[in-house]
């Protein structure tokens, strides 16, 4: 029985899982929480692409895929869908975040102040080599400011929108049970703003990065200015079945405002679980390019918005690992069926001359 | 962590009524047999918050609805319209049942009634899941039903349809085309 | 009341791993799906524990099919012991107490990648086939929005237009699997990228089959007697692959669809596709008690 002989793909599969996961070694509580103390930045992007806002989780899913992100993420998105829906935060705005860096790049001074909070931007790069001689590297500490900044700040583009400089679209007034919500919808285009929202809030950080950074090298018509961005704690608050809002916590959030001159000043808009400064600068740029009338890709949201799910993309690339020989044999068959067919017919043409036809010679490579 | 997983009786009654329902819609025209008889089944398992239900004047059937968090909506804007079908008037308020788009015809109603199998009017149905032709017998359905069904449904355009009698089902999806004997 | 009571007992996972909302929406676009022949509907597509691309979308249909007595085949490619195949079937062994087998005559539910299997299926038997790329009109129109406007005008002359032109070019048309299929008159749709072998399998079959993209959130399906046409024009007639006198060189079986592998002196061997029915074919021929169903194609043609 020859075609048994050929079924080891359940043991091989398993050995090979085994393989991956032997190079990684046991995975202990204090490998996760390492990961999660050490690593926030990451843990912040794998967050907001998974969009479940879950340290711990986060940081395990890092720990099992050996910081492979896309495993990653895909490991928490599938633990995310099996998890009921119990309430609908209340909405946030601006003034409610608990803002620790605050950056305008459109006025010098803005209402409320710009706070430049943690940040490497005006750091040296340099490498610490001596941490790997056994040199700790301890940070000086931060020197408190005589008057700490205020924890909250107001908009500025509210502050822009009464002075009339952008048009004011009013709040849509949504009962939170009908916010769209794209993980639980397809997405369909034109596609409603939420859903556009929260596809580029989950969206892959290095491809909105690119999309994103085309538009504003110059496929396209946006030069974006960073009007606001900010790096906050966003409270979490829920209403209890009783009526009242309490407090369930808070998380990390990123969002940016950027803005452009078309025919009037307007905005784009981004936000993210975790701190993500590119993501979201990428994305508000991405989401401004969309409602100009552009013709390159990076402008049109239906070709952003599949391109950027790093799930999908993931996926769809390595699936091309898996067998594909009955297509091929189906395309071969039609390309051997085309050249039987030359040679039939030159066969036929060249029988009255007795004589090859040199037209045909060539055809036939 | 194991996985091995018994279904809950839910589990077990959502997926029966759905297996029906489906092949209800496959084979139109033939008859399936739900798990339990009546409404009940059907809104458990394909009615909940993301969508609106229309139950005329049913008010125990309203109720029952309303507990699988769907929302009540005018006939005009509903995915599930639970109505009856005997008189001229119960046909009448049918007219502005939802057909969808031509981009979009699934977003079209879905008409659940109630009659009795096996008597009555004669209908000649053809089209997918149908080998040949299938006569049935269907009693208690208004004459003008079948007129204004004809009349509102330009394939793919339309709504389909599913007909109760107690615990037993038939579908007729909006493409079968029904010739009234 | 309390916020535990709007929920239920936690449990790791559902019985079927897909919570019951997420059942619920698959259910309702699957209706709407059987309703409308050949249409693809769209659907959320949960995440499910399997990277895209690998079957994302036949699973989520097969785990809402999923009942403890379900008798589940995968295959991909023809083969049972695909390794990927392996891996769907072992998940849903694992979340919905499936019971597994290789022989299609067993089955209730058999999910596809790349073929339909050569023997008949029956009307009680569900085909579920995975899909990477749910839109016939995508090289004719890579935009998903503006193919779906085509859709609803039956708007397909720029679909004729490639196939015409390759015939003009090549002589043949050059469509190898994923041949574009009228449905019931009215929508055009890729059979997933089976081989044209297995296309006329769809046409007024006696089996229902569903046909899942889960990257791309569409669903469609084309129910039992239900006419699927390959797109061809009157004087030029439909062709599947030549493999009608192709020799199995394991079972001696001629006329079903093979596997070309090539060998280190120039030439080629062949063997069945369909892993399992190469197998049965084997076994019976070996004296065992095998019973081998009616198969669509005898001496390597379709009745």
């Amino acid at each position: 029985m020859a075609y048994v002989a050929t079924r080891g793909g359940e043991r091989a599969i398993e050995q090979s899982e085994r393989f991956y996961r032997g190079d990684l070694g046991i995975i202990t509580r204090e490998r996760v929480d390492a990961m999660r103390e050490g690593l926030p930045y990451l843990i912040d992007r794998l967050m907001g692409e998974a969009s479940l806002y879950e340290p711990d989780l986060a940081a395990l899913a890092l720990a099992q895929a050996g910081g492979d992100l896309y495993e990653a993420v895909l490991l928490l998105r599938a633990y995310r869908t099996t998890q009921p829906r119990l309430a609908v935060a209340e909405p946030v705005t601006q003034p409610d975040l608990f803002t620790v860096r605050r950056i305008s790049a459109a006025f010098k001074d803005i209402p409320g102040g710009q706070i430049l909070g943690p940040t490497l931007d005006y750091s040296h790069r340099l490498l610490q080599v001596g941490v790997l001689n056994g040199q700790n590297y301890e940070p000086p500490a931060v020197e408190p400011a005589k008057e700490p900044a205020p924890a909250t700040q107001p908009s500025l583009a509210a502050w822009q929108k009464a002075q009339g400089l952008i048009p004011d679209h009013p709040a849509q007034t949504v009962p939170p049970e009908d916010i769209p919500d794209v993980t639980r919808e397809p997405l369909l285009f034109p596609t409603s703003r939420a859903h556009k929202l929260q596809s580029l809030a989950r969206a892959d950080t290095g491809g909105t990065l690119a999309l994103g950074y085309s538009t504003m090298r110059g496929y396209g018509s946006v030069h974006p200015t960073v009007n606001e961005l900010r790096l906050a704690e966003a409270p979490v608050r829920m209403r209890h079945p009783r009526g009242t809002i309490f407090s369930a916590g808070r998380v990390r959030i990123s969002q940016t405002e950027v803005i452009s001159k078309a025919r009037e000043l307007e905005l784009g808009f981004a936000a993210t679980f975790g701190w993500n400064e590119v993501k979201v600068i990428a994305a508000a740029t991405l989401d401004l390019a969309s409602n100009q009338p552009n013709p390159h890709p990076a402008s049109n949201e239906e070709f952003v918005l599949y391109h950027t799910e790093p799930v999908e993309g993931s996926g769809f690339c390595i699936h091309f690992k898996l067998p594909h020989y009955v297509t091929f044999q189906s395309s071969l068959d039609a390309l051997r069926r085309v050249k039987t067919d030359q040679q039939e017919a030159a066969i036929a043409k060249a029988k009255p001359e007795t004589e090859m036809q040199p037209e045909e010679d060539e055809v036939l490579l | 962590m194991t996985l091995s997983i018994l279904p809950t009786a839910g589990d077990i009654r959502t997926n029966a009524a759905f297996e029906e329902l489906m092949w209800a819609l496959a084979r139109p025209g033939l008859e399936r047999r739900l798990p339990t008889a009546g409404f009940r089944a059907i809104a458990e398992t394909l009615i909940d918050r993301e969508c609106t239900f229309h139950a005329a004047d049913d008010v125990a059937l309203s109720e029952l609805l309303m507990l699988t968090g769907g929302k009540p909506a005018a006939i005009e804007n509903t995915d599930y319209v639970f109505a009856p079908l005997a008189t001229a008037e119960d046909v009448a308020m049918l007219s502005g049942l939802r057909i969808g788009t031509l981009a979009y015809p699934d977003e079209a109603a879905t008409l659940f009634a109630s009659a009795r199998f096996g008597a009555g009017q004669a209908l000649r149905l053809i089209g997918p899941g149908i080998r040949g032709s299938l006569t049935i017998r269907i009693d208690g359905v208004h004459p003008s039903f079948w007129r204004m069904r004809a009349s509102s449904i330009h394939y793919p355009l339309g709504w389909d349809l599913y007909v109760l009698d107690g615990d037993r089902l038939i579908g007729i999806p909006r493409s079968t085309k029904i010739e009234v004997l | 009341m309390k916020i535990n009571e709007l929920t239920k007992p936690w449990s790791a996972f559902n019985y079927g791993f897909l919570d019951e909302s997420a059942k619920r929406e698959i259910r309702r676009r699957t209706l709407k799906a059987v309703a409308i022949p050949g249409y693809q509907v769209p659907y959320a597509s949960r995440d499910v524990p399997i990277a895209r691309g690998w079957g994302t979308g036949g699973l989520q249909v097969t785990l809402t099919l999923l009942k403890p007595d379900s008798v589940v085949k995968v295959i991909d490619q023809g083969a049972d012991d695909s390794v990927n195949a392996s891996s769907i079937r072992k998940f849903l062994a694992k979340v919905g107490g499936a019971t597994e087998t290789s022989d299609t005559t067993e089955a209730t539910i058999i999910q596809s990648r790349h073929r339909i299997p050569e023997e008949k299926l029956r009307e009680d038997q569900i085909l579920v086939l995975q899909v990477p790329n749910p839109e016939p009109l995508r090289p004719v129109q890579p935009d998903m929005s503006i193919a779906r406007e085509m859709h609803g005008d039956a708007d397909y002359g720029q679909l004729w237009l490639i196939l015409y032109e390759q015939l003009v070019r090549s002589g043949r048309i050059m469509q190898g699997s994923s041949y574009p299929s009228m449905v019931n008159g009215r929508h055009v749709m890729t059979p997933s990228p089976i081989p044209r072998w297995d296309v006329p399998k769809l046409n007024q079959a006696d089996h229902l089959t569903i046909l899942s993209a889960g990257r791309e959130k569409r669903i469609f399906a084309v129910p039992p007697h239900t006419s699927v046409e390959p797109l061809v024009f009157d004087d030029v007639p439909y062709r599947v692959e030549d493999h009608q006198d192709k020799t199995c060189y394991r079972s001696g079986v001629e006329g079903f669809f093979m596997n070309e592998l090539p060998q280190d002196d120039g030439s080629s061997l062949y063997e069945l596709s369909d892993s399992h029915f190469g197998i049965k074919s084997i076994r019976k021929a070996e004296g065992e008690p095998v019973t081998l169903g009616e198969t669509w194609y005898k001496n390597g043609r379709m009745e």
